[in-house]
């Protein structure tokens, strides 16, 4: 035997016979590409997954937003800021005022809801997911921060939080995703329809602190919105009698929120 | 023929007049008094049978006191949500006809009870009323059709073509290592007298410029 | 142990040379300096680990700035490796042997600073695991952390194999002057070489398979990164063409890379006689055409979205080519393609400290470039809710950013403490080829 490597003796299988050790080499390696197939699809799951599945709860809400009766105030914005605890910058409701010929008007952006959400599509952990009532929250606890669905939002109706959040002495320290409070250093937060406040029959603040009964919440399935003054339409009719539009309807979005235009503005002007 | 004066044929004339005015209602000071009180009118809701797949026709007749039908008034319909406590949404507004009929066709959004709430806001002449009926959907009702996520095949069989695709990459970034770490495992036969050098190896390569 | 006493080809001396000399001076001083500003990098990293991500520049308009420029731009500047050591040995350009191992080792150093950065610019490092259990299929970012992993992966086995024959060698030549650790380690990376036909056979055939596979491996990669911004609505972002775009624009900073890091350490370890200006003029013409075709892919783009508009572009375009980041976008078309086209295009100006120059040019420019494209996307609002933000980074993101570069160079000194610089295989495979080429020639009577 030659002694060109030092500390080498690897014992040659007699002609014609398939050593022990290549078959369970063999069987090792197929075993290994088996599991190694298996075990991500299982975690990474198929295209079902809970980010994705069809909501079919009884409730399927949305907003209607009346631009003719918005005045600016911003009694929205504060209300939900301080129902969640929210920093100043994170305005889930924010009143822009859009200049336009003759004066401004004022528009209240918000998360869309998408019923396609390109937030929903890009998040690597699913941590923002549609519930069964097609609203879409964000699990804090998946949330890794990397801002993705910041990018690829539309509408730009997401916050992140780079600081803790001031949470009011007193207050309860239990968040998830129907009521994210308080919001968590690193993760991304935004409007979640209030459906902590659905649950118990209440409405979304916004909604509530609204004193122009221009916010409504609407349920696509019984087909009504109110707002919160208790005024209640039929939301089919009252969308169609009164020229409602969305918010960036060409990116085929499905925003569920509506808004009724009443300045003179074209649809599209954004 | 005797002439009959004509204070005598005035006074009859006036007499027939104010006879005929009594007979025919048109008293100033009495519809005077009348006009101060609008008449009470009565709703009353048909009931309503619900198909399945078809809207529900929503009819009521109005008719005032005496029964007479009140015809070309709104009739506003409703339907009681129970979204954020009881209310009435409105469905339609139609104007009766001579018969005092108005009707509005509804689809339903649920199966089961439906709570329709029929108002007459009334007017000058009319007091207001109203009248509720109930009636069952029949379903299956079809809710909110969400808008399709993506293309369904691409969906389902994207991720399992890409999924793959890595699969064969890592496999034959295995299958190289394996081999090469199988071969150098292995030692030289003793048959092969090569050097540890290839004898070419100490010639320079082709011609390099500065 | 070997019975023929045979002379070292002067380029395996070469070769060895750093790993046998002690090191001087110089090299302390400049691993001293480097390993200083990588200690800054690590001291802001561990700050920003226990403040968040509220140290940096990052506001809620511009969510993304200087890592994720500096993900797409270190990972772009591995794909000189993959240039010169896959599609150059696809196409049996002999001229490619000194290089290799430089650019592979450079690709692989560029390679794991890149993929750092993702990590980096999480809100929540620590909640990273969901990206394993929970991993959607459907997300850019995953398709990053697996394409950034395969192409890791790929390119360690690359610079591996032909090394093995190179650690055998040094575990052979160099058992004597070696302390008992490093030898230690050459005998178990050199796996039992001993220069077998058999063992060159497989040798060859797993370089060719991972040759043929890295390439598709690079595009995927740059690929996936493009459509970070790509499948995004953002004016600037909204491009069908990104990913090709941004695959040549790796290409041109990776071969720019390359020269640079030749220029560097050909003049440190005098590899004068091996690495010589008609390799600097082979791989600037590989530039020249690069660069052409990056100006061309950036013309498709300005035009076609100048010239609808669509939403802000119109904005967008005004802060880029004629508002305030204007300076910063001009510099980049002159020093960073006009100049570096003009050095190589014109025969007075192809010296090798000139080429270095414009490759530097080239290397700083491509990262201005890749800020470009990241943060004025994100500064102009696609809302009417705000208008411009401004985005000032802070001392965190600097120092990280310059720790980033200074990692590459760090490693490549300390990787050639230990392993040739000269692939010594592939010159012998080269030189083997080469007299097989003459022998055809002349047996074939031309």
């Amino acid at each position: 035997m030659n002694g060109e490597n030092p500390g080498r003796e690897a014992p040659q299988p007699p002609a014609g016979k398939v050593s022990r050790r290549r078959v369970l080499g063999g069987v090792g390696a197929v075993v290994g590409a088996a599991a190694a197939t298996v075990i991500p699809l299982a975690t990474i799951g198929l295209p079902s997954t809970r980010a994705t599945e069809t909501p079919t709860a009884k409730r399927q809400w949305g907003m209607v937003i009346d631009l003719r009766l918005c005045d600016g105030c911003e009694k929205c914005t504060k209300a939900c800021q301080k129902e969640h605890s929210l920093p100043e910058e994170h305005t889930w409701l924010k009143i822009v005022e859009v200049p336009r010929e003759g004066g401004s008007y004022f528009f209240p952006k918000i998360c869309q809801q998408c019923e396609n959400p390109p937030c929903l599509k890009v998040c690597p952990t699913a941590a923002t997911f549609k519930n069964p009532e097609g609203v879409i929250l964000v699990e804090q606890d998946r949330c890794i921060g990397c801002r993705m669905c910041m990018a690829a939002c539309p509408y730009e109706a997401r916050y992140f939080n780079y600081e803790d959040p001031i949470i009011p002495a007193g207050a309860l320290d239990n968040p998830m995703p129907e009521f994210p409070v308080p919001q968590k250093k690193g993760t991304v937060g935004k409007c979640v329809l209030c459906v902590h406040n659905a649950d118990k029959g209440k409405l979304p603040f916004c909604v509530e602190a609204c004193s122009m009964d221009a916010l409504y919440i609407a349920d696509y399935n019984s087909d009504v919105m109110v707002n919160g003054s208790g005024h209640t339409h039929q939301l089919s009719k009252y969308l169609y009698e009164n020229d409602a539009f969305r918010y960036k309807e060409e990116l085929n979005t499905s925003p569920r929120v509506w808004y009724i235009a009443g300045h003179g503005q074209d649809y599209f002007e954004y | 023929m005797p002439h009959i004066s004509s204070t005598l044929r005035t006074v009859a004339l006036l007499a027939l007049l104010a006879l005929t005015a009594a007979t025919l209602g048109i008293h100033p000071a009495l519809d005077a008094r009348a006009q101060s009180e609008p008449a009470t009118t009565t709703l009353t809701v048909q009931p309503i049978q619900h198909t399945a797949g078809e809207p529900a026709i929503l009819s009521a007749t109005i008719t005032d006191s005496s029964g007479a039908a009140v015809g070309d008034v709104p009739l506003n319909f409703y339907v009681e949500t129970d979204a954020f406590g009881p209310k009435l949404m409105k469905v339609g507004t139609a104007v009766t006809d001579v018969t005092g009929a108005a009707s509005v066709s509804f689809d339903p959004t649920w199966e089961g009870e439906n709570k329709v709430t029929v108002i007459f806001p009334g007017n000058a002449a009319y007091t207001t009323s109203q009248a509720e009926t109930l009636f069952e959907a029949i379903g299956p009702i079809e809710g909110h059709v969400n808008a399709e996520f993506g293309i369904k095949t691409i969906r389902d069989w994207a991720p399992l073509v890409a999924f793959a695709l890595v699969i064969a990459v890592w496999g034959t970034l295995l299958v190289v290592l394996f081999r090469t770490y199988r071969v150098m495992r292995r030692p030289r036969p003793a048959t092969e007298a090569v050097p540890a050098r290839s004898p070419r190896a100490g010639q320079a390569l082709p011609s390099d410029e500065r | 142990m070997t019975s023929i006493a045979i002379s070292h080809p002067p380029y395996e001396d070469a070769a060895l040379r750093p790993v046998v000399n002690k090191a001087g001076l110089i090299w302390w001083s400049i691993f001293l300096g480097l390993s200083a500003v990588i200690a800054v990098g690590l001291v802001a990293y561990g700050y920003q680990l226990r403040e968040g991500l509220s140290v940096t520049g990052l506001s809620q308009r511009i969510s993304w700035g200087f890592y994720i420029s500096n993900l797409v731009f270190f990972i772009g500047i591995s794909y000189g490796g993959a240039i010169t050591s896959a599609i150059l040995r696809l196409t049996n350009a002999p001229w490619r042997a000194p290089l290799v191992r430089l650019a592979e080792a450079m690709a692989v150093s560029a390679l794991l600073v890149g993929a750092v950065f993702p990590i980096i610019d999480l809100g929540r490092p620590d909640h990273m695991y969901h990206l394993f259990i929970h991993g959607q299929v459907g997300s850019p970012v995953l398709w990053d952390v697996v394409a950034i992993s395969t192409y890791l992966a790929a390119s360690l086995l690359f610079i591996y194999l032909p090394l093995i024959p190179d650690i055998a060698l040094c575990r052979d030549r160099l058992a004597k002057t070696s302390g008992a650790l490093r030898r230690a380690m050459y005998r178990v990376l050199a796996l039992g070489w001993h220069g077998s036909d058999e063992q060159k056979r497989v040798l060859n055939q797993g370089m060719t398979a991972l040759a043929i596979l890295i390439i598709p491996l690079a595009v995927s990669v740059h690929s996936v990164l493009a459509w970070l911004f790509g499948v995004t609505v953002r004016p600037g972002w909204n491009s069908t063409i990104f990913a090709p775009y941004f695959v040549i624009g790796a290409m041109y900073s990776g071969v720019a890379t390359v020269i640079l890091v030749l220029a560097a350490f050909r003049w440190a370890y005098k590899l004068e006689d091996y690495i010589t200006l008609k390799h600097f003029r082979y791989l600037s013409y590989m530039m020249l055409v690069l660069a052409l075709a990056y100006l061309y892919f950036m013309v498709s783009e300005y035009l076609t979205e100048g010239y609808k508009l669509h939403e802000s572009t119109g904005a967008l375009l005004e802060l880029v080519l004629l508002g305030k980041l204007a300076p910063f976008f001009w510099l980049f078309v002159v020093g960073g393609i006009l100049l570096p086209v003009l050095v190589v295009a014109v025969p007075m100006t192809r010296t090798i400290p000139l080429l270095a120059l414009a490759s530097l040019a080239v290397v700083l420019g491509m990262w201005l470039k890749r800020f470009l494209i990241v943060v004025p996307s994100l500064a102009e609002s696609i809302t009417p809710a705000t208008k411009l933000t401004i985005y000032t980074p802070t001392w965190v993101e600097i120092s990280i950013t310059v720790a980033a570069a200074a990692a590459i160079p760090w490693m490549l000194m300390l990787f050639f403490r230990f392993f040739p610089i000269i692939s010594v295989f592939e010159m012998e495979e080269a030189a083997e080829a080469e007299v097989h080429r003459r022998e055809e020639i002349l047996r074939g009577g031309n």
